[in-house]
């Protein structure tokens, strides 16, 4: 697991910058796929079910496990981004 | 706020209030289930959740929050919601008309009580501390 690039992309996040977050990600596919199907098991048992964005939208979490299987990135998945990289982090005692 | 205190304010929450978005924080609202959940993970989000909490903030204006849980208890509404002008409009037209900002009397009157249960309800945090 390369954990510079883990740090490069909790940067971009931080930053605001998702765009340069996502491609950073996307770079090493073995590393996309493992956070990816990760946040698709957090958001399959996220608590209540439903998450809201300041656009007026009330999202089904399993629903946007789906989008993110299909590849669609929403807005609202980085926060969900962040959240994973944090405890992957902390698994890795970085 | 220690993270027993931060159970113990969910704790003390009524039921409805558990599952309504209360907490903003980069592009998404979180209930406060949602929230003890990520301060329960140790997550950095969690962290700006409990400090959120802790400064009684919702992270947003009050127009935003209350239309965001305002759509969620909408979805949740099984009857139409009649007015004093005899018209009775369904939750859809209503979640409708909140998205488009077609604000009536009627929505106005729905999101004031949504912010004033939304105070309230981060309210019930300090007296958790108070009671520390």
């Amino acid at each position: 697991m390369d954990a510079r690039r883990l740090k490069q992309v909790e940067a971009f996040l931080r930053a605001g910058d998702y765009n340069s977050a996502l491609r950073w990600l996307m770079a090493d596919p073995e590393l996309y796929n493992y956070v990816v199907t990760r946040m698709i098991n957090a958001l399959l048992s996220y608590p209540g079910g439903k998450i809201s964005d300041l656009n007026g939208n009330v999202w089904n979490t399993a629903d946007l496990a789906m989008e993110l299987r299909r590849g669609r990135w929403l807005p609202v998945h980085f926060n969900f981004l962040l959240s994973e990289i944090d405890m992957i982090e902390r698994e890795l005692g970085v | 706020m220690s993270l027993e205190l931060m159970r113990k304010w969910f704790n003390s929450l009524p039921e409805s209030e558990k599952d309504l978005p209360l907490l903003h924080v980069g592009n998404a609202f979180y209930t406060p289930r949602q929230a003890l959940y990520e301060v329960e993970r140790g997550t950095k989000i969690g962290e700006q959740l409990q400090r959120l909490v802790e400064e009684g903030r919702f992270g947003t204006d009050l127009n935003a929050l209350a239309k965001a849980r305002l759509l969620q208890v909408l979805e949740k509404t099984p009857y139409k919601i009649g007015t004093l002008t005899g018209k009775a409009y369904s939750p859809e037209e209503l979640a409708e008309m909140l998205k488009k900002g077609e604000l009536t009397p009627e929505l106005k009157l729905l999101m004031e009580t949504e912010i004033e249960l939304a105070k309230r309800t981060l309210g019930l945090a300090k007296k958790v501390v108070g009671g520390e």
